[in-house]
């Protein structure tokens, strides 16, 4: 595949939230807003690019029996990093994040990219795949919670949209809009693809 | 010689030890790694938390413009199971007093330490008074002890001159506070510290307003008292090295 | 004493439920809650993992991590001690414990590598730290949180199974209509917490 397709396939076809099912509790918990879901989502991508290109790195070199032991090592000093450079130049947004950034250790996109990916692959094809599913969860985070900021909350970013009238529906921001939407979310993914599938 | 070099190959290439080696070395580099960037980053950390304390300062005493630290020998900046980390003196514009901004660490949290500023304002021929605490940080439980970083627990102290006891249930007097419910170890070690910091307030008052030699004889006191106390303990044969002099050492001269 | 333990156990298993409002341990409930007998094995696995992960790693915070001051090394430290003994418990359930495999043993991957045992472990360290007096604090919130956990999934098993009987648009089939239904639980969990 080419690397464009590869990224494509990321976001869409093979989208770890809705279509893989995967790493639904920080999505569940960061699409309050759309500053946190980019925040982790960034974060993440970060942390999935580089555990996959180092556990790629050193598949040769890895036994068998502690393959699983090694990679959760790998994914975590990369993780601690990332949340001692976010407490550092983001200290807000590590605050906001909470104990959701540690919890990037076991986010089921990386260690699952990691064993079946990265294991496999070279280096380079360990990047695009990281980077194109990294930004697929990136894109699921972003859209859950610009619908759950929206209608939750009546912002953007922090921006009024709707005016000073507007009463959100302020179940959007607490755990059943959470659960709401990734559920619909799911189920529209679901309906396109079986669509595509009929028509083919 | 031949049967050395064999046994030691067959030591390298068990499983086990391999293991070991590789498992041990990610670690040793994690470590190693994760260390580097957290020391490399701590002075950006510390000042970002001077910043926040610097802002406090603001917080709790907006009336005032300036600040300026104060260190006095005669307070005491140890309390019960809590520090005074430092008392700053405000003043408005027009170099008129406003009171004091004294931040201290209490280490009777129920996670550990929690660090607040206390904002008292200055009425002469009064009283000082509370005018704002803010903790700047704490790991309480979350949902009970945090609370206590709560403009609800807080604002409790607004207006206080004592704080002399924290109920659990009713309505609290003048001199009371009522605590979390399901958080009385927090909400005791924020009022204990509330109240120590009331305490040196007036402590710092009272020494501005000595006159010079009120000063110099509380300073003389100070001194004294450490003569008397080194004079009583060299009569018991405690010259320092009491141990030594009882065992027939010597004194050693002066020490 | 009792009563700070109580108020805590209730609040996490139940006010701040692991799975209907701290959003951890989604994963393995959304997959494992077929039917209300999987799912309370599932739930019995994870307050067993929990148990001894809070009990492991409080022992290598307090003797280890802060005796060194090496509080940094913490994400790694826990998630290895975690999955070692994960491992540990699954390799002695395929060959000392057979009997155990199927009813407890099956389940313990998919325990692993998700939020529930690191999440809470992460919490008990910031929440109680490594204060000798708080141990049975870190103990009480693990527990509480595995039942909070095992109430969620057998929950969720329960509508499901009643569910299966029903005409379900085919998009929503299986994770959607799971999650629509964990939005009226939890839904019905902010009850607690009102008040």
């Amino acid at each position: 595949m080419t690397y464009i397709r590869t990224l494509l396939n990321g976001i869409f076809e093979e989208n770890p939230v809705f279509v893989l099912v995967l790493g639904l509790a920080p999505a569940l918990f960061v699409s309050t807003s759309v500053v946190n879901a980019v925040g982790l989502g960034v974060a993440t991508l970060i942390v999935l690019i580089c555990s996959n290109v180092v556990i790629s790195l050193l598949r040769k070199f890895i036994p068998n029996k502690i393959r699983l032991l090694s990679q959760v090592a790998i994914i975590a000093c990369f993780v601690t990093i990332v949340q001692i450079l976010l407490n550092t130049y983001f200290p807000d947004l590590a605050r906001d994040l909470g104990i959701f950034v540690p919890l990037i250790v076991v986010n089921g996109i990386i260690v699952y990219e990691a064993a079946i990916f990265a294991t496999e692959h070279s280096p380079l094809e360990s990047f695009i795949k990281g980077a194109a599913i990294g930004l697929g969860f990136l894109a699921a985070l972003i859209v859950m919670a610009f619908f759950r900021e929206l209608l939750g909350n009546g912002t953007i970013l922090g921006f009024a949209v709707f005016g000073e009238r507007f009463d959100p529906a302020s179940i959007m921001i607490m755990p059943p809009g959470a659960f709401l939407t990734l559920g619909i979310g799911l189920a529209i993914f679901a309906a396109v693809k079986s669509r595509g599938k009929e028509n083919e | 010689m031949a049967r050395k070099k064999k046994e030691k190959k067959k030591l390298l290439e068990r499983p086990g030890i391999r293991y070991l080696i590789v498992l041990g070395s990610i670690i040793i580099v994690s470590t190693v790694l994760i260390w580097g960037v957290n020391a490399l980053t701590e002075p950006v950390r510390e000042r970002n938390a001077e910043v926040v304390v610097a802002d406090g300062r603001e917080e709790v005493l907006p009336a005032a413009t300036n600040f300026e630290r104060r260190r006095l020998p005669n307070i005491n900046y140890r309390g019960e199971g809590m520090t005074i980390d430092s008392i700053y003196q405000g003043s408005d514009m027009h170099g008129e007093l406003v009171g004091y901004a004294i931040t201290l660490t209490s280490h009777e949290g129920h996670a550990g330490d929690i660090q607040m500023i206390v904002g008292i304002t200055y009425r002469s021929n009064m009283p000082p008074i509370v005018n704002r605490v803010i903790i700047l940080a704490m790991s309480e439980t979350q949902g009970l002890g945090s609370r206590a970083a709560d403009d609800e627990f807080l604002d409790q102290f607004i207006d206080k001159t004592e704080i002399h006891a924290v109920i659990n249930i009713g309505e609290p007097a003048g001199d009371e506070i009522l605590a979390i419910s399901g958080a009385t170890v927090t909400s005791n070690a924020v009022a204990n510290a509330v109240s120590f910091a009331l305490d040196t307030t007036r402590e710092v008052i009272r020494t501005d307003m000595m006159t010079d030699q009120q000063a110099q004889d509380i300073l003389e006191e100070i001194t004294e008292i450490t003569e008397e106390e080194i004079r009583e303990l060299t009569e018991n044969g405690y010259n320092g090295y009491g141990y030594y002099q009882y065992y027939g050492y010597g004194t050693g001269g002066e020490y | 004493m009792i009563r700070d333990l109580a108020l805590l156990a209730l609040g996490t298993a139940l006010i701040n439920n692991l799975v209907f409002v701290q959003f951890l341990g989604i994963s393995p409930a959304l997959n494992m809650s077929k039917n209300v007998k999987s799912s309370a094995q599932m739930g019995v696995a994870v307050i067993f993992v929990l148990f001894f992960a809070s009990l492991l790693t409080w022992v290598v915070n307090t003797y280890f991590l802060a005796y060194l001051r090496w509080e940094f090394l913490e994400n790694v430290a826990f998630i290895l001690v975690v999955v070692a003994f994960v491992q540990f418990c699954e390799m002695l359930t395929r060959k000392k414990f057979k009997s155990l495999y199927p009813i407890f043993g099956r389940y313990l991957p998919f325990i692993m590598a998700n939020c529930a045992i690191l999440g809470i472990v992460l919490i008990n360290s910031r929440e109680f730290g490594v204060l000798r007096e708080n141990f049975a604090y870190n103990i009480a919130n693990s527990l509480a949180a595995g039942i909070g956990f095992f109430i969620a999934i057998v929950l969720l098993a329960g509508v499901r199974e009643r569910l299966e009987l029903k005409n379900i648009p085919k998009a929503f089939r299986g994770i959607p209509i799971a999650l629509i239904s964990a939005a009226l639980i939890a839904l019905a969990f902010i009850g607690f917490t009102a008040g």
